[in-house]
């Protein structure tokens, strides 16, 4: 059996310019239990009970930021009165703020992709409802498929006019003038297509022969594409995860301060 | 019987008890950020929009996350169900499928009636089958009501989309095809609660018809605002299975406003004192009646631990603690303050 060592029940009356001195060296013994005095509970410093508070909070967002890149562990086990020093909370605050907002950009950045992905998994569907066999131009299930050329130099104005519809556009080859492409686009969309084909002289002759354009291939190109930008997508993911590991020391030099801090204000909110 | 519920009560129970607790929404919420936040998520159930977030940046595809999370708390335990109550549950997954559907109208008439984009939006629908298939992206797509109903012509629905098809082009609203389908899903669990043993019967059969109550008042407060209101017959926006309210007092409230609207209904619920200060006095009564709501909620948790009351309060309190997180993680994407969401909370 464990029996508890035999304790003492103390009442300490020290003058309050001492009390830093005295939470300092009680935490280095690290030999008293506190216990509370419901009777003195009024005259408990509010100041204290707010900081607290407020370590407690930085605290675990620090955890939160080490918790994204699975660095928790690294967290010191055991703390040490001498890393006491006072803090800045706002400065800390402010670095996780900065730290934070550092990382909701690259989200950004992933969900305007993810606005891409999920057009194009529109498209995919579709696609994958093809029947098998040659595709040609026309209107099959609920896509439009559009396979011909366009002159060379306007291709990318063509690229970038498309890509405010859902559409799946895919260059096939190159010419000397012209570029070769297919282009899928919900047939919701037709009026606006067609008016973007016309503005682009879109020409439906001369599609490269070598290209057997069926449902496989299709599907194959949009896979690859859908493919990249999930890539794109976890580098951003990798990106953010570096930028954390970059102030990693940064965090963990806060949570040793918070949390010795922490101990402190705990120790001192037993001074009534 | 008892055998089977004694069971999955004591799974469902034991959930209960690891449900998220207030001290946790309470260290959400002074989460300053979204991904701080969705972060927090790790290691809980709802680690799905922790995942998906990590991987899109877009709480949307975490709230889809979310949305299929909560269907598996209705599917999970389904290969333990004896059929009665796989009916019963499959009526509650109805109100699922019947949200998807929705959701798939509401874009096929804000890009048909209202001339709106709807290309952003159209990937955040669930698209696996919930109880029929729904072919999503062809009743998006599609050129007319009609041709949605044909569509849909494998599933209960399509009858309801067939004969809202005038209504909808005539007042350009979808109130009352969507008022129709939340009448089929009612009407078919209050069957499914008629197939309940007599005690369970009982049970659900109290509460769900109290939800059919409020539904009926608020329909009855809301339909007010539309324009065609008067045109309209009232049986069609009716509930029937309510305990409360009658089809004859439905039209009543149908008539009657603010003091006039709390007189007639109050001598039903005497328990609930009605507040009549203030310019909501409507809405705050049905605040109190859903607050009624959540009181049977706590008291089929301390009742009976092996009737369908836990079941039903299971399910409840998931959905609550889902939509408290989906209103809590949206709040933090929007910037509002910890002040302020606990306020709305």
């Amino acid at each position: 059996m464990i029996f508890p060592v035999k304790m003492k029940k103390l009442t300490v009356v020290l003058l309050r310019e001492y009390t830093d001195d005295i939470a300092r060296s009680l935490l280095e013994l690290g030999c008293i239990d506190f216990i509370t005095n419901p009777e003195l509970q009024l005259y408990r410093d509010k100041d204290v009970n707010n900081s607290e508070e407020l370590l407690r909070e930085l605290i675990e967002r620090v955890e939160i930021f080490l918790g994204m890149i699975s660095r928790k562990e690294e967290l010191p086990q055991k703390l040490t009165i001498t890393d006491l020093q006072e803090i800045n909370t706002d400065k800390f605050k402010r670095n996780l703020d900065r730290l934070a907002g550092a990382l909701q950009k690259l989200r950004d950045e992933q969900r305007k992709i993810q606005e891409i992905i999920l057009q194009q998994e529109e498209i995919q569907r579709q696609v994958e409802q093809l029947p098998d066999g040659v595709v040609s131009s026309g209107s099959t299930g609920l896509l439009d498929i559009h396979i011909g050329r366009i002159s060379a130099v306007d291709f990318d104005s063509f690229s970038q006019a498309v890509s405010r519809t859902t559409s799946f556009l895919s260059e096939t080859g190159n010419g000397d003038e012209n570029s070769f492409f297919v282009l899928l686009t919900m047939n919701r969309e037709r009026l606006l297509v067609e008016k973007i084909l016309k503005q682009f002289n879109f020409d439906t002759s001369g599609f490269p022969s070598s290209i057997d354009c069926n449902r496989i291939y299709l599907i194959e190109k949009v896979t690859e594409a859908m493919d990249s930008f999930r890539e794109k997508q976890d580098i951003l993911n990798s990106d953010i995860n570096r930028a954390i590991e970059s102030k990693l020391d940064l965090l963990l030099g806060m949570w040793t301060d918070l949390s010795v801090n922490l101990l402190f204000i705990k120790v001192r909110s037993y001074f009534y | 019987m008892l055998k089977n519920n004694r069971f999955i009560n004591s799974k469902l129970k034991a959930r209960i008890s690891l449900m998220l607790s207030d001290d946790f929404f309470y260290r959400l919420i002074r989460c300053g950020t979204l991904q701080e936040a969705v972060q927090l998520l790790k290691g809980t159930e709802y680690e799905i929009v922790n995942s998906c977030f990590s991987r899109t940046g877009d709480l949307k595809m975490g709230e889809l996350g979310l949305f299929s999370r909560e269907i598996e708390f209705y599917t999970e335990f389904e290969s333990f169900f004896p059929n009665y109550l796989r009916i019963f549950v499959n009526a509650l997954l109805m109100k699922y499928e019947i949200d998807v559907l929705k959701s798939a109208i509401r874009l096929w008439f804000d890009k048909n009636f209202r001339g709106r984009n709807i290309n952003n939006r159209i990937g955040y629908i669930y698209r696996k089958s919930v109880i029929n298939t729904i072919f999503v992206d062809q009743v998006i797509n599609a050129s007319s009501l009609l041709e949605i109903s044909e569509i849909l012509s494998e599933t209960p629905y399509f009858l309801i989309i067939e004969s809202n098809n005038d209504s909808v082009t005539k007042y350009k609203s979808l109130f009352l095809l969507e008022t129709a389908l939340d009448i089929f899903y009612f009407t078919e669990l209050s069957k499914s609660i008629g197939k309940l043993g007599i005690k369970d019967k009982k049970i659900a059969g109290d509460y769900y018809s109290f939800v059919i109550d409020i539904e009926n008042i608020k329909w009855a407060d809301r339909f007010k605002g539309f324009d065609f209101y008067k045109e309209i017959d009232p049986s069609r926006i009716f509930i029937p299975n309510g305990k409360a309210i009658s089809k004859v007092l439905f039209q009543k409230l149908l008539l009657a406003v603010d003091v006039d609207f709390i007189n007639l209904i109050q001598p039903l619920f005497p328990y609930i004192a009605p507040t009549y200060s203030g310019s909501h006095i409507v809405d705050s009564y049905i605040d109190s009646l859903e607050k009624q709501l959540k009181n049977k909620i706590k008291r089929m948790l301390r009742g009976d631990p092996f009737s369908i009351g836990i079941m039903i309060a299971y399910f409840n309190l998931k959905q609550d603690e889902i939509s408290k997180l989906i209103m809590i993680l949206n709040a933090i994407s929007y910037g509002l303050s910890e002040k302020r969401i606990k306020e709305l909370l």
